[in-house]
């Protein structure tokens, strides 16, 4: 694996004796004094470790992926605390809860580079559906404001006048 | 962020709340300021005014006052003065409308006091002073008289006056402070036909005298003239032999007869065309058989007729020159105007004071006030002359003073047309010609470009050099001036009077740029004096001239007349086409021709179909089947709707499809009012309060008629009908009770606008209607009245209007982006800028139920004061308003005329696409050189401050 390299490296200091024991072993020479067999168990440990820091890893990423969705209880809060009318600070909160999680989006991949991992995609998946649901969530709020344009009042402008069939023309009689 | 949300909640609340205060602030200041006013150095910047006073009736020279003024009394009964040096108005009273204001007699002027004697029953008499024009004194004149409650000839209603249709028998006399009322009577008893004069002061209204004068001479049919201090009559004019003078105030005196021999020295003939000849003397001209010669009898104790004949067309005037008595005989021959003048004794010619001139506005006029002062040069004569086409003007030692176009006060048809463009401009058209230039086979002949263009860019050079060098530049056809401008605000008003004279108006001055007389028309009918303009080709159809047509009816055989010209130059385009029929309805056609002219359609009396010009007929029938006219006879109360669907190229045929008859006993069609045909509407739909949409309901081809009640149970009520004219289908009605007009009515977009007079309440009120299709719209991309079946939704409201009103008219704009105003003209002079908000018929009643951009209903229109656009310059009588859309959205012109005219503009919505005049162009400029300027230094200065970092 290539991650244990690192992690090997990063430990501060180790007892190697793997080698010596391995040639001394053919030797059998008894055991020098202070010699523990229980030392051997190093390797148990260091594997162990091992696998707990990966697990910090996945652990992280998750938080990661799932910081999105955290935070809509939050957003939630904000944007009943903002109310429906249009002013600059409501405006200027639902702005930030729209253009955030579309920066997010669009900064994922750069995110998800510290995060690899069986579970990458899964996370990755997360991630975006808790931005799409923030995404939704200022929708909502937007729409509850009234600044979707899904009412046919605001397609009134772009409404192309009628075009007239018949001319009449006349009125009261001159003689 | 989570920690100060909850403290923000409270401010929030507080800001918000404040921010709906102001927003309310805003809405509630904006209606102060709805209407572009003016400040003070922008009086007369805009808008002009010209006043005017109509035909002159009665005129007379001031020579008593230190200003030495002419008094004038018009048709269009109003007294005025007016600068004898430049015809300017010094001061001008108008009198009651109509009947009630008709000027009867005005004198006393050479004794220093002005009387003047108008209305009908009763007649009162007006003192006014020279000097300012102010009312001295004012009396009715109402007299009862019941021994002649038999007479046939003078009836007397109950209330003992005289029967309104019988007063042009009164004849008035006003001399030495006296006034003296004239009245020949018929009894059917030859014994008892009299005249009676009654006299009073002038002043006070206290009757002086009455007698009467025995006048068996005088029958039935006599027509009377007076020439005082005498009365003259003759009998029926095919019968007359003699003619016969009576003195008024000698009591004593008998008649005198005079036959046909002796005036004019054969037996032969009967007397017709008695006329009093105005002027010092007791002098009447009569003729023979309505030959084309008159003659003159001078009027004394032995009355002596002149053997001279005078020409019938010759108009006369008795004036003192030298003490002794002159007459003027004016006639007007190949456009030239002769004074000639003679002794009245003798018939000999005086030719120092005799005038022969030519000018553009004087068209057979008469002497209506001449004097003849003696000065140490030697007699001169100052004439007023009037002539046939309203046109006033001074002539003083045979040297035309002054000419005012009084024609003005009365036009019966307006357009505004846009200005041609410049000489280089069109150059560059005609250069890029593509007619010409396209060759058979379709493609560019490059050559001829080339050698075109080169021609062109060398004229331009030439052009340039020659204004350098200082030569003269090539004589222009049109004035430096008059081209078209950037926004279009520059246009030519053409304005036709009831005299059959035409404008030429530019719009920024008033300057009247051409004028033209069309002979022997006249309006339509009597009563509407209507005339109708079409423009068939604007100016942007260069080579070819604009053109305009004027419709109208043959002064004496009532047929149709159709004259065109161009309204540029008021050059005719052709002769006058005077056509075998009458007119009875036409519409100017939505196609134009080849050459970019748009044919009139005319439907003749006999309901027959003719295109003007002829050669348009193919096109006209090209686009038949859409086309319908209808037709409302007010004195049958039909009204019909036609199609040419039938039309062949070759004919084209009206064919009767629908028909609506309002019974005449209870009914009466008022007016007709159509939607202006250049109009267009932006906005689709208005928006509700829960944004949803109510569409429009926009029949280009709706009508209102509006219908007044007639007879005792249907007296004072007002019919609304909104009448299809294609399908003829009625699609809304609406009755108001106890009310009167006048009714004016404008008629726009989907909303009609209409004021009344209401006589429960006694006040002027104004009612709205507007139309909607509903939440959807049947037809979302054209509108056939034939197709939509669907009514449309009605809503309606009625505001109560503090001033009386003249004249309503919307504004328009090029693209009706623009919100609509309606110009309202009020009785007092003022014109209002009533924004269409303010009587918007969804005002809501309950506030609660407020929509974006409506007010809550107040039953009271405010008058704003600063929304009157015309601020102090008061304009008299309105009789029509005329709008005409700019080149820019924002801007709608303005041309209201009646006895004044005036011009202006308006921005209904405020000029949002034009920078404020006041726009400081200088400081942006600096602002923005010192940005860029400071910028670079800045730039500078941080390089080089980062180097010095750069080398710590």
């Amino acid at each position: 694996m290539a991650t244990s390299k690192p992690n090997t490296r990063k430990l501060k200091w180790s007892l190697d004796f793997a080698h010596k024991n391995k040639q001394e072993k053919s030797v059998d020479v008894a055991a020098p004094p202070g010699y523990n067999p229980s030392v051997a168990l190093a390797h148990n440990t260091e594997a162990l470790r091992e696998s707990d820091s990966n697990h910090l890893i996945i652990k992280k990423s998750w938080d990661l992926a799932l910081g999105p969705l955290k935070q809509v209880p939050m957003n939630l809060f904000i944007m009943y605390m903002a109310g429906n009318s249009i002013s600059i600070f409501p405006i200027m909160m639902v702005g930030m809860l729209i253009i955030r999680p579309v920066k997010a989006l669009f900064t994922l991949q750069q995110t998800f580079k510290v995060i690899e991992g069986t579970h990458a995609f899964g996370q990755k998946f997360v991630f975006f559906l808790g931005q799409l649901v923030n995404i939704a969530l200022a929708l909502y709020k937007c729409q509850s404001m009234g600044l979707l344009p899904t009412h046919a009042s605001d397609w009134l402008a772009f409404v192309e006048p009628q075009t007239r069939v018949e001319y009449g023309g006349g009125g009261i009689i001159y003689v | 962020m989570g920690p100060f949300v909850p403290d923000l909640r409270g401010k929030f609340n507080r800001f918000l709340s404040d921010i709906q205060l102001l927003q309310y602030l805003i809405v509630f200041f904006g209606l102060f300021n709805l209407s572009l006013c003016l400040y003070e150095d922008q009086v007369g910047k805009f808008d002009w005014r010209q006043n005017y006073v109509g035909k002159i009736k009665f005129a007379s020279f001031d020579t008593v006052s230190a200003a030495k003024k002419i008094i004038v009394a018009t048709e269009e009964n109003v007294v005025a003065a007016l600068n004898l040096k430049s015809g300017q108005i010094l001061w001008r009273r108008v009198l009651e409308q109509g009947c009630a204001g008709h000027v009867r007699a005005l004198g006393g002027v050479s004794d220093g006091d002005l009387i003047t004697v108008s209305g009908g029953v009763p007649a009162i008499v007006r003192a006014w002073d020279l000097a300012t024009g102010h009312i001295l004194n004012e009396w009715p004149l109402a007299e009862q008289n019941p021994e002649r409650l038999d007479s046939p000839l003078i009836s007397f209603n109950t209330t003992g006056l005289y029967d309104p249709e019988r007063i042009e028998d009164v004849m008035w006399h006003i001399k030495d402070g006296t006034l003296h009322h004239i009245l020949p009577t018929y009894n059917g008893d030859a014994h008892k036909t009299e005249v009676e004069v009654t006299s009073y002061d002038s002043k006070t209204g206290e009757k002086l005298k009455s007698r009467k004068i025995d006048a068996a001479f005088i029958s039935k049919e006599s027509t009377c003239v007076l020439a005082v201090p005498y009365i003259a009559c003759i009998d029926q004019p095919d019968l007359a032999d003699k003619v016969y003078i009576q003195h008024l105030y000698a009591t004593d005196s008998d008649f005198q007869a005079i036959p046909v021999i002796q005036i004019f020295g054969s037996e032969t003939g009967h007397l017709s065309n008695l006329e009093s000849v105005p002027g010092d003397e007791p002098v009447v001209s009569v003729s023979r058989d309505n030959g084309q010669t008159k003659r003159i009898i001078v009027i004394n104790t032995e009355s002596a007729p002149i053997p001279n004949d005078l020409s019938k067309d010759t108009a006369l005037y008795i004036t003192t020159a030298d003490e002794g008595k002159v007459l003027l005989q004016t006639s007007f021959e190949n456009q030239v105007a002769n004074v000639a003048a003679v002794e009245l004794s003798t018939f000999s010619p005086i030719p120092n004071l005799s005038v022969s001139l030519s000018h553009n506005s004087i068209q057979a006029p008469t002497i209506v006030a001449s004097i003849c002062p003696r000065q140490p040069k030697g007699t001169g004569c100052r004439h007023l002359l009037s002539s046939e086409d309203h046109s006033v003007a001074l002539l003083q030692h045979s040297r035309l003073v002054w000419v005012r176009e009084e024609a003005l006060a009365n036009i019966v048809a307006v357009e505004m047309m846009e200005l041609p463009m410049s000489d280089r401009e069109q150059a560059i058209e005609t250069e890029f010609d593509q007619k010409e230039n396209f060759d058979v086979d379709g493609s560019w002949d490059v050559v001829s470009m080339m050698v075109r263009r080169i021609c062109s860019q060398a004229n331009q050079l030439k052009g340039l050099l020659q204004a350098v060098m200082g030569f003269s530049p090539p004589q222009s056809t049109q004035r430096a001036d008059l081209v078209r401008d950037e926004f279009g605000l520059h246009k030519m008003i053409v304005a036709v009077t009831s005299a059959g004279k035409i404008y030429g108006i530019e719009s920024k001055r008033g300057e009247i740029i051409w004028q033209l007389r069309v002979k022997n028309i006249t309006g339509f009918s009597k009563a509407s004096k209507k005339m109708v303009l079409y423009v068939q080709r604007g100016s942007r159809h260069f080579p070819h001239p604009p053109q305009c047509a004027l419709l109208a009816a043959d002064k004496e055989t009532g047929n149709g007349v159709i004259y065109t010209f161009n309204p540029m130059t008021g050059q005719p385009l052709g002769e006058v086409t005077r056509l075998g029929y009458k007119i009875k309805q036409s519409m100017l056609l939505h196609v134009s021709t080849d050459d970019f002219l748009r044919p009139i359609i005319l439907l003749d009396t006999e309901d027959s179909v003719h295109a003007f010009p002829e050669s348009a007929k193919a096109t006209a029938a090209s686009v038949a089947k859409s086309v319908y006219i209808f037709t409302a006879d007010q004195e049958t109360g039909v009204l019909s709707g036609f199609s040419l669907a039938y039309s062949t190229p070759e004919e084209l045929i009206a064919h009767m499809v629908w028909q609506v008859i309002l019974p005449t006993k209870t009914q009466q069609i008022v007016d007709v009012v159509s939607k202006s045909t250049i109009e267009r509407v932006h906005s689709q739909g208005r928006v509700l309060g829960d944004r949803s949409v109510l569409y429009k309901y926009i029949n280009p081809n709706l009508v209102a008629i509006v219908v007044q009640g007639v007879g005792s149970t249907h007296k004072n009520t007002l019919t609304l009908y909104l009448l299809d004219v294609v399908s003829g289908a009625m699609v809304f009605s609406v009755v108001h009770k106890r009310v009167r007009g006048p009714f004016h009515v404008v008629h726009s977009e989907n909303w009609l606008v209409y004021s009344y007079f209401n006589e429960k309440s006694r006040r002027t009120e104004i009612a709205t209607l507007e139309l909607y299709e509903g939440k959807t719209q049947s037809n979302t991309t054209a509108f056939s009245s034939l197709t939509t079946t669907v009514l449309p939704i009605v809503e309606r409201q009625a505001f109560i209007f503090p001033a009386s009103i003249e004249f309503l008219q919307e504004t328009i704009t090029e693209k009706g982006i623009t919100s609509k105003h309606i110009m309202v003209a009020l009785a007092n002079g003022g014109i209002l800028e009533l924004p269409w908000m303010l009587v918007d018929p969804r005002r809501p009643i309950n506030p609660e139920m407020r929509e974006e951009g409506v007010i809550p209903y107040m039953p009271e229109i405010p008058i704003q004061m600063d929304a009157i656009v015309n601020y102090n310059q008061s304009i008299a009588r309105v009789s029509g308003i005329h709008t005409s859309p700019s080149g820019l959205e924002s801007t709608c012109l303005v041309f209201v005329y009646g006895l004044d005219l005036f011009y202006t503009r308006v921005a209904p919505s405020k000029t949002f696409d034009v920078l404020k005049e006041d726009f400081d162009y200088y400081l942006i400029t600096i602002v923005l050189l010192a940005l860029t300027v400071s910028s670079y230094v800045t730039k500078k200065l941080a390089s080089r401050k980062a180097q010095k970092q750069a080398w710590k």
